[in-house]
């Protein structure tokens, strides 16, 4: 027994080593939390490239005499206003996806970059030199402008992150309550060949506006050759006047998310030569649940949007996801398809907006548009097929779905119909009235109603020129050529 | 590589010629003790009324070397009852096998005669295990595995108790998902290979290879801590009684997959035949450098995107049928007249899967209020052609120095090579009617792993009667996949046109990925043991340590194939061909981002320290006592090589304590009831901020730095009678309670919809399970069929995330806040029946199983989550033994060819998210066997 004692002694002392040996860990990862650096401005030969490492642009003025080069992403941080001189150049360096370059103004922050008729502000790619070496049409070669505010959206939850910029970066976060939010002013800024890729079938738009309130300023902005969208609203309700999108990839004009802004003289225009553009107008009510609210009901006056022709197969406008949305005054011209309203099986669509009041086209003129009648040019669309308790499709993707919607009693085929308000609405078609290269018609287009609200400038023509008028783009915009 | 199969294929004949040599005979076999089934050692085996004998080993195995004739034995050992046994023939070259089972002596010690029978080690041999375990415990025997026909371990281990396996390769215990469940090779950590999972591929061990496998479903401190639902130990095949040979040949045939002339592949390489790449799929050496963008160097840039091969689309070719071939050696050798043991196994299948009836579609809820869900996309066209190849290669040796010296050596290599080809086109209606969607994949997944393990097993009989056994097993592995393809495009219809057209803002352009994962896992361990006699009472003291050291490398490479304006015609070649690749002028040209790149690349290393000290008491002849803590320290860093993206960094140490109790209310009957403390940890692709989709039109899936380690507090209860050798009944109920477990969910703030990992508050799950074991031979007619069931029934609930939850509320108001576990199934059924012939010399099966719905996906808000539907599998073979040494089989797999299913259910209507039908499998197999 006496035995049996040493030896359950000693072999607990092995164990109690072992144990030991065991719990000692190793301590080895103390590594000192290194500090954000500050931005960097690197200048050479004149060009001051700026690197955001956390801390923003800080409140600083870009003079025109530098040209600022763009490396990544760079905010402006919130309390922090960059000011921009006529005349400046900023160019974005090349890289898609973590590599993208894009201006961020992120909420609170505050930009003003504000350029004159003959000393424009452009924003372009690094290596555009801005002598015509690169051509017009050229899309994808750095980032965007991104201006993120405080306006509220009706995306759920309220405040979201910006496409394309992980949600580990808190500076990409928009959306709040303030509508009449301020983000400073743009104005005479030409944005151009931006659009690259940022990340799993995302790219940053020409211009993006998350959650923008109204207090912010838009005048006189032309964004061309960009890969994506041209402007792109997520909920907000900013005010943009004389706005040129041109040779964009996707979309011109694309809202999502319940915006609610106002705009005047808006020019479109796509490239039919090079073969891109998708929707001159791009219109989408909520996301997740699509009726979410405050609805889209942005109010546009004088825009004129000219597309790729007959062959290219593309649509004016799609009202969708339940956005509203009220075009007044304005010329749709040269496009295979005219607007579509989306009709679903659920209550509240943009059909419904329609009947709501919220969806309106009024005085318009369709030129060369999708044949030429109210019946061709104003359509229904039903997005997306159901299956029915027996796993059928309830809807033929083809057409034809209002029947079997009617069926389903979603759908009280006794409203006004779309089609009939084309000429309720006061609309007419016309052929030849303007064109890519002469967006201004000589004659005709003064059948509008003048605007009641006082933001916008009164005048009673049709589309965004004055009718045998100027061309207010030409002289500070690329496409009616600069410098 | 042909060299290397070549030389281990000649030194395997040389192996087996060995046998030839010696004219004597064996007897040989382990001795056990009848009632707690633990080897019994120093036992003595003697040719009766000579001198001539041998004692058994430390583990119970004797062998005895005599000329041939016919013997009388006995078999003896203190206290125990003698047993004799006679007239057993010894024939040259032979070995006769006895397994003798010795009880306890009663009053009068009486000897035994017994007649003689020879025994393999079988499923009655698990048995013993799993009746003397600490643990609850079950498993599989090659035996079974070889009746039941399956050709991989992933396939027999969905016949045990509460088993079920995903995709063919991912092991749920309990219906708990793989993150529960632990599996090593001979004790020893092998890595997965999956960088999405945190479990090893069951595929990839071909059952040629394999003694049995044992899931252990409750935690003693000697195992590592890190599971839940089961720990699975798979253990090859080792020390042979006598010299065993085995040739086998199969073929299978299902008529969807083979002879098909639309049968999807793609061009490959000279080795894809043994699922090596042969530098086909590298990456060009062009494309290894920065790329320009354009208007940087154009001339460069043409020449790189030229440098890429032209193929991104699959193209018809017939298939063949699935074959597959195993061979197996192994003896006992004396070398310096002490045996050395060893098994050498070979395998190789070649197999093509072929189904071109599938359907997937995305649905979406549009408004709360909706009936019925709407339609994003439906693919109602999917084919997939796949080419899986896979072969393995294991040598295990192991000596016995004396009868209390043991060292072993095992060499595994495995390796699999999967080619596939998948095209699917349907109408993507989220952006509008008509839009007529077109996608494909080819994909080339090269696994593989090569381990090297080295174990030693001593006995100190003068030294307290010390055991220890000491473990190093060193593996690497990989999981490259170069060139992942993917080109999707749209068209739309205009009068009788196709308007082609490539959309970057609907979904990504077309893409090749090239990334490669390896990993080095290093485990050591040693464990001891020593009896002690406590006055009446027998107890064990056990105790340990371990080190496992696990690093990875993963490495993605991508690369996008652009255009300034769309020129896409319909037609891939001529899109793909030199004469559209110009950047300059806005055609073709390739692109990259480094910093994503090294983004979604990281670094992984792991360190585990554990020790653990656990005592056996055996209180009363019927009351066993098991209990002990296990401590666990690690350390686990994940990094991306993207500089300032957060690391994903655990540092825990863990107390584990288990309690495991068991009481034998007969000899053949146990109750047990365990509590115990184990965890789960994150993986290291679950920490790193690396961002993967499935496929084109996928929810992206991210991983959380953030992530913490769950800690589960189990509760097991079993009662288990084996009223016969071969026969069981047992009835469990458990408990677990899950802290801070790991659970998908949305990542509410993100742009676009977003998969990633959060810790939830809590989870439970509580469950019973039963099975029977049962021969028929009560019932005359019946007597050589046998029937096995069994059956496991589990509820879960775990809290869903606040966030996520209130943004589902939002839509609909009733949102539970608690959910399934994923993964979790409700039920898990297995059944067989076997018929064995003896006189006929025929075997046959026929076996069921089915598990119950699973959560498959989480989903975004405003879509309903998505489940894998029953999926009821019936399987029939039937064998006989032709001659000697001949076996043919034919078999049935999926009799009922059910539909895979995973579907979405809203409001009384079901909406598929994919399906498809396999069709049943034919095969027939030849095999010539020597034991």
């Amino acid at each position: 027994m006496k035995k049996t004692k040493t030896q359950l002694f000693s072999y607990l002392i092995v164990i109690g080593v072992l144990f030991l040996i065991g719990l000692i860990a190793c301590e080895e990862n103390n590594e000192p939390e290194s500090d954000p650096n500050a931005t960097k401005y690197e200048e050479v030969n004149g060009e001051v490239t700026v690197t955001d490492l956390g801390q923003g642009t800080g409140t600083i003025t870009w003079t025109s005499d530098k040209v600022w080069i763009l490396n990544g992403l760079v905010f402006v941080n919130s309390d922090q206003t960059l000011t921009i001189e006529a005349g400046t150049v900023i160019k974005g360096k090349p890289g898609m996806e973590a590599d993208a370059s894009a201006l961020i103004v992120t909420r609170g922050g505050m930009i003003s970059a504000i350029g004159t008729a003959s000393n424009p502000i452009i924003f372009t790619a690094e290596a555009d030199q801005l002598s015509g070496n690169i051509g017009k049409d050229q899309r994808g070669l750095w980032g965007g402008i991104i201006i993120l505010g405080k306006a509220s959206l009706n995306s759920n939850p309220g405040e979201t992150a910006i496409e394309g910029i992980p949600t580990s970066e808190s500076r990409g976060l928009y959306g709040g309550s303030d509508d009449t939010d301020n983000s400073g002013t743009l104005k005479y800024v030409s944005i151009r060949h931006g659009g690259t890729d940022i990340g799993e079938g995302n790219e940053i738009n020409g211009l993006t506006l998350g959650g923008v309130g109204s207090g912010t300023t838009f005048e006189y902005i032309e964004v061309i050759s960009n890969k994506d969208d041209g402007v792109e609203f997520f909920g907000g309700n900013p005010r943009l006047k004389y706005i040129l999108v041109a040779y964009c990839g996707d979309d011109s004009y694309d809202y999502d998310e319940g915006f609610r802004g106002k705009g005047q003289f808006w020019v479109a225009i796509q490239d039919e030569t090079g073969g891109a553009g998708d929707r001159l107008g791009e219109h989408d009510g909520g996301t997740d649940p699509e009726t979410a609210t405050p609805y889209a009901i942005p109010v546009i006056y004088n825009a004129t949007y000219i597309g790729r022709g007959a062959s290219a197969g593309k649509r004016v406008i799609t009202f969708r996801d339940n956005a509203g949305g009220k075009y007044n005054n304005s010329i749709f011209a040269n496009q295979a398809k005219g607007i579509d309203v989306e009709i679903l099986i659920g209550e509240q669509n943009s059909y419904k907006q329609i009947s709501d009041g919220n969806l309106e086209v009024k005085n318009c003129i369709f030129s060369d548009v999708a044949g030429g009648t109210a019946e061709t040019i104003f359509k229904l669309s039903y997005v997306g097929d159901s299956l029915d308790n027996s796993g059928n499709k309830v809807t033929d993707n083809d057409d034809k779905q209002i029947p079997t919607l009617a069926l389903l009693n979603k759908v009280d085929v006794n409203t006004p119909t779309w089609v009939a308000m084309f000429a309720n609405n006061g609309n007419s078609t016309i052929s030849g009235l303007v064109s890519a290269t002469n967006p201004v018609p000589a004659t005709g287009a003064n059948n509008g109603v003048a605007p009641t609200d006082s933001w916008f400038t009164n005048i009673t023509y049709q589309g965004a020129f004055d009718p045998g008028g100027t061309n207010w783009a030409v002289g500070w915009t690329l496409l009616f050529e600069s410098k | 590589m042909k060299i290397t199969i070549s030389t281990i294929i000649s030194f395997v004949f040389i192996l087996s010629g060995l046998q030839g040599y010696s004219q004597k005979g064996f007897l040989r076999g382990k001795i056990i003790d009848e009632k707690t089934g633990e080897e019994l050692i120093g036992a003595t085996v003697v040719v009766t009324g000579t001198t001539k004998g041998t004692i058994t080993d430390f583990d119970g195995n004797y062998s005895l070397e005599l000329d041939e004739g016919i013997y009388n034995f006995t078999c003896s050992y203190i206290s125990y009852q003698t047993q004799n046994y006679q007239a057993i023939k010894i024939k040259a070259d032979d070995v006769t096998i006895i397994n003798i089972h010795l009880d306890e002596a009663q009053v009068a010690l009486d000897e035994v005669y017994v007649v003689a029978r020879a025994s393999r080690r079988t499923e009655a041999a698990l048995q013993v295990l799993q009746r003397r375990s600490s643990v609850v415990l079950d498993g599989i025997s090659a035996q079974q595995i070889s009746r039941l026909g399956d050709s991989d371990a992933a396939g027999a281990l969905k016949r045990v108790t509460g088993v079920s396996v995903e995709g063919g390769k991912y092991i749920y215990v309990r219906g708990l998902s793989d993150r529960y469940s632990k599996t090593t090779l001979n004790g020893a950590e092998i890595p997965g290979l999956d960088p999405n999972r945190n479990t090893v591929q069951l595929d990839l061990f071909p059952s040629n290879i394999i003694e049995n496998m044992v899931i252990h479903k409750t935690f003693s401190p000697d195992l590592p801590a890190s599971f839940t639902g089961g720990h699975i130990d798979i253990i090859t095949k080792d020390f042979p009684e006598k010299y065993t040979f085995q040739l086998s040949a199969s073929f299978e045939f299902n008529p969807i997959s083979h002879f098909n002339p639309d049968y999807l592949t793609y061009e490959g390489g000279k080795y894809d035949w043994l699922g090596i790449d042969d530098g086909i799929r590298s990456i060009p050496s062009e494309a290894e450098g920065q790329i320009p963008a354009r208007f940087y160097d154009d001339y460069q840039l043409d020449l790189i995107t030229k440098s890429f091969n032209k193929t991104m689309e699959s193209e018809k070719k017939s298939s063949f049928m699935n074959q597959s071939y195993s061979f197996s050696v192994g003896n006992q050798l004396e070398i310096r007249e002490k045996p050395l043991g060893y098994v050498i196994g070979l395998s190789y299948s070649n197999k093509y899967n072929f189904n071109d009836n599938g359907v997937t579609g995305r649905f979406k809820l549009i408004d709360g209020g909706d009936e019925l869900l709407t339609s994003q996309l439906t693919l109602d066209t999917d084919k997939k052609g796949s080419n899986d190849v896979m072969w393995a290669v294991l040598a295990n040796l192991n000596y016995k120095i004396n009868n209390s010296h043991k060292i072993g050596l095992l060499l595994l290599h495995n390796h699999s090579g999967e080619s596939s080809a998948r095209y699917q086109a349907g109408e993507k209606s989220s952006d509008e009617a008509g839009m007529l969607y077109q996608t494909r994949t080819l994909q080339f997944l090269e696994r593989g792993f090569s381990s090297i393990q080295l174990k030693g097993e001593d006995f100190f009989e003068n030294v307290g009667k010390i055991k220890i056994d000491c473990l190093s097993s060193y593996t690497y592995s990989k999981q490259h996949e170069p060139d992942l393809r993917f080109f999707t495009n749209h068209y739309t219809l205009q009068g009788n046109s196709r308007l082609y057209e490539i959309s970057q803002s609907l979904y990504p352009v077309p893409t090749r990925y090239y990334r490669f994962m390896d990993e080095l896992n290093w485990d050591n361990k040693i464990n001891s043991e020593k009896p002690f006699n406590l006055g009446s009472i027998d107890t064990k003291l056990k105790a340990g340590v371990s080190f496992v050291l696990k690093k990875r490398e993963f490495r993605e490479k991508k690369f996008n194939f652009n255009e300034n304006s769309n020129s896409y015609n319909g037609d891939i070649i001529s899109y793909l061909d030199d004469s559209n690749i110009n950047a300059s002028e806005g055609r073709l040209f390739v692109s990259n981002s480094e910093t994503s790149d090294k983004k979604n690349s990281y670094n992984g290393y792991q360190r585990i320290l554990g020790s653990y000290i656990m005592t056996e008491l055996e209180l009363t002849e019927k009351f066993r006592f098991v209990t002990g803590i296990r401590m666990e320290n690690a350390y686990i860093l994940t990094n991306s090589l993207k500089e300032n993206e957060k690391e994903g960094i655990l540092d825990n140490t863990d107390f584990l304590p288990s309690l495991n109790t068991i009481y034998s209310l007969q000899d053949n009957m146990n109750l047990r009831f365990s509590c115990n403390r184990t965890l789960a940890r994150p993986s290291f692709r679950e920490l790193a901020p690396y961002a993967s989709l499935n496929f084109v039109g996928d929810f992206v899936f991210i991983g959380n730095a953030n992530l913490k380690r769950t800690l589960i507090d189990n509760f097991d209860f079993r009662y288990e009678f084996f009223f016969k050798p071969g026969e069981l009944f047992s009835f469990s109920a458990f408990y677990k309670q899950f802290i801070n477990p790991i659970e998908r969910t949305f990542n509410t703030e993100a742009a676009n919809p977003e998969l990633t990992l959060r810790n939830a508050d809590e989870a439970r799950i509580y469950g019973v399970e039963m099975e029977i074991r049962k021969n028929l031979e009560f019932v005359s007619w019946m007597k050589n069929l046998s029937f096995g069931a069994n059956l496991t029934y589990v509820k879960s609930s775990v809290t869903v995330d606040p966030k996520e939850l209130s943004l589902k509320r939002e839509f609909d108001p009733g949102f539970p806040d608690k959910r399934v576990m994923f993964g979790q199934a409700p039920y898990i059924v297995n059944a067989y029946l076997n018929y064995t012939n003896d006189s006929l010399r025929l075997s046959s099966n026929i076996s069921y199983n089915i598990s119950g719905e699973r959560l498959y996906l989480v989903n975004a808000v405003g879509i309903p989550d998505v489940f894998e539907q029953p999926r009821g599998q019936l399987d029939f073979n039937i064998s006989k033994k032709l001659g000697e040494k001949f076996n043919v089989k034919f078999s049935v797999k999926n009799l009922l060819d059910t539909k895979y299913n995973q579907t979405y259910f809203y409001k009384n209507t079901t909406y598929i998210f994919e399906s498809f039908i396999s069709g049943r499998f034919y095969s027939i197999s030849l095999s010539y066997l020597i034991d």
